[in-house]
């Protein structure tokens, strides 16, 4: 139970700081003012009534609505904190993997529920922005597994010891990275929502319903943040700080840097990026899960 | 006052504002525009994201279109009218107090809904149909409108079109609003409005935000100051150099033209040297239609956001 409280809070905690982080690149302020922001933001919108289409699939509509905080925080109970993880199994990369592609249907429900053009195109984004990432994303996270010889998040925490999978593998890292701010559909990768389709899945969405997609998005930025920050800088590997402090350290780290620079480009339009995911960043990410199997074979890890 | 009366007091200090704005009164629109910023209000995406919806001095026909946004802003809610550049502070002031007073329930208003009860319709409204698509394939064919509100949008334009997936072919043009009547505005910040809203649409919202507020500083009475010419040459160097942007804009009938072209004409502005680089050439309205025809939706936001439109009478007279 405590457990699962812990999870719980932890993916709260870094989502609040992936908005945190978001707000104080983004606004002026300084991280006190976004702080105040953020939570302004989350209450407005808790007293915020709910808006209502016309032969909308109300059904669909709520449970994708709904289904997007809950895979952010199922991501999470798979992240590796002091030698363990909520749920821990012998597949956790795959665990990981399917909470992002489920997410595929939550958000397109979220587009094709309240019967609306703008968050339908914004829906049907998403899906086409996942055809672009989710075979780099895939070979980056096997890459991670193969180097370990285990898929059990634990298990590749543990393998990098002595030398920490980024150094090896820069590659499948920045891949990681960059697929998480697809998955929440943020920053260069926020078509979906983007302020060219009046913000797209999002356009419709009003009250407590648009807040949970908000704090699902954060969360799963910041979940996998931490993934990111475990699968590939050595997870609580460090000297003299105990393991929770460098798990959280490293993860802050990569979310600072990933929200910095994410936040200094504009949207890429997906129809120009599956372009280059398939004829650049797949056989790149090939190379690399190559180049790993030849490494595990010479016997590096 | 009980603690969720001062919560939601707290909460809607920075509401979100929808802008109902017409072809002209564009200065007036810039006003209000730079003050809502300096306030830190957001602009509102849609209806559904909107706390105010704030029309301005005349609307004309926009006002029907002003009535359907209103009905999907979830409450608390609140509507305004700002008439002259004198009220502008008086008006959000008033508005901050009313709004958090406002009731956070109302009851649902009846939507008129068209009397369709064909086989395909549901609640009144059509299905999408059938037809070819651009390829020739058999798609499902929806008639949509764009505009005439819309973030990073030419004020009052409308677009109709009918969606093949997110493909546009048939394509309408029309405006909505009063067109008549406008001294035509300082041709640096139309340049800089322009760019806003292509920075808009390609979500680069930083750089969008810092267009917004050099047009309101270089509004000011004066010469610009040094730290403004030096803040304007940053934006209109980073929109070059940027190749994230480039890649968005490229092969987009003329869209990347015609950005180079506003970023000299506010090059040129703040340098001094007015009119030393040309407008880009106004387009009618007359030819959006084939402009846009079989564009995706979010190209055509993009080349939409470029573009010089004569909507007013006077762009029209320029151009003639």
């Amino acid at each position: 139970m405590t457990a699962v409280v812990a999870v719980l809070a932890g993916a709260v905690l870094l989502g609040a700081a992936a908005a945190i982080a978001d707000r104080a690149v983004t606004a002026r302020g300084g991280p006190r003012g976004a702080t105040t922001e953020v939570l302004r933001s989350g209450v407005r919108l808790l007293v915020k009534g709910r808006r209502t289409t016309v032969a909308g699939d109300r059904l669909l509509w709520r449970t994708g609505v709904a289904a997007v905080p809950v895979l952010a925080i199922a991501a999470a109970a798979v992240v590796p904190v002091a030698g363990r993880s909520l749920l821990s199994t012998s597949a956790d990369l795959v665990w990981f993997n399917a909470m992002e592609a489920l997410m595929w249907a939550a958000v397109w429900l979220v587009g094709w529920g309240p019967n609306s053009i703008h968050p339908l195109v914004g829906g049907y984004r998403f899906l086409a922005q996942g055809l672009a990432y989710e075979l780099p994303l895939m070979f980056s996270l096997i890459t991670a597994g193969l180097a370990a010889g285990s898929l059990r998040a634990t298990d590749v925490v543990a393998a990098q010891q002595g030398l920490w999978f980024v150094v090896t593998m820069p590659v499948a890292f920045v891949v990681f990275v960059a697929s998480a701010a697809a998955f929440a559909f943020w920053g260069p990768f926020a078509s979906p929502a983007s302020s060219d389709i009046a913000g797209g899945v999002l356009a419709e969405l009003s009250g407590p319903d648009r807040l949970l997609v908000q704090v699902g998005r954060y969360t799963l930025l910041g979940v996998s943040a931490a993934m990111a920050a475990a699968l590939f800088l050595g997870g609580g590997h460090g000297p003299w700080l105990p393991d929770v402090v460098w798990t959280a350290v490293k993860s802050l780290a990569v979310l600072g840097a990933l929200v910095w620079l994410g936040r200094r480009l504009p949207v890429v339009r997906p129809d120009r990026f599956v372009d280059v995911a398939w004829m650049v960043l797949v056989p790149l990410t090939l190379v690399q899960a190559l180049v790993v199997a030849l490494l595990v074979l010479a016997g590096a890890y | 006052m009980d603690v969720r009366d001062r919560l939601t007091r707290w909460a809607l200090q920075r509401p979100h504002v929808l802008l109902v704005a017409a072809p002209v009164g564009t200065t007036l629109r810039w006003r209000v525009e730079t003050e809502l910023g300096r306030r830190r209000w957001p602009a509102a995406s849609s209806p559904a994201d909107a706390d105010i919806l704030l029309t301005l001095a005349q609307i004309g026909d926009l006002d029907d279109a002003a009535d359907v946004l209103w009905g999907q802003v979830p409450p608390p809610r609140l509507r305004v009218h700002i008439d002259s550049g004198d009220d502008i502070s008086r008006v959000l002031d008033d508005a901050a107090r009313a709004l958090s007073e406002r009731p956070a329930r109302e009851p649902a208003e009846p939507r008129p809904l068209d009397a369709g009860d064909g086989d395909g319709d549901i609640a009144g409204l059509p299905m999408a149909g059938g037809g070819p698509d651009r390829d020739g394939m058999e798609l499902d064919a929806l008639t949509v409108h764009l505009g005439p509100v819309l973030p990073g949008w030419p004020a009052g334009l409308v677009v109709s079109a009918t969606l093949q997936g997110d493909v546009m072919t048939d394509v309408g043009a029309r405006v909505l609003g009063p067109t008549v009547g406008d001294p035509r505005p300082d041709p640096t910040l139309v340049a800089l409005d322009a760019l806003e809203r292509v920075l808009i649409v390609s979500g680069w919202t930083a750089a969008a935000r810092e267009a917004a507020r050099l047009r309101g500083v270089l509004a000011g009475d004066g010469p610009p100051t040094a730290d403004a010419v030096r803040r304007v040459r940053a934006l209109v160097g980073a929109v070059r150099r940027s190749r994230a942007l480039g890649w968005s804009l490229r092969d987009l009938r003329g869209t990347d033209e015609r950005v180079q072209r506003w970023c000299d004409v506010v090059e040129q502005g703040v340098a001094g040297r007015p009119g030393a680089a040309a407008l880009p050439a106004y387009v009618p309205l007359t030819d959006v239609p084939e402009l846009l025809d079989g564009l995706d939706v979010g190209s055509a936001r993009i080349a939409v956001a470029a573009l010089p439109l004569a909507l007013t009478s006077r762009d029209r007279a320029a151009q003639s």
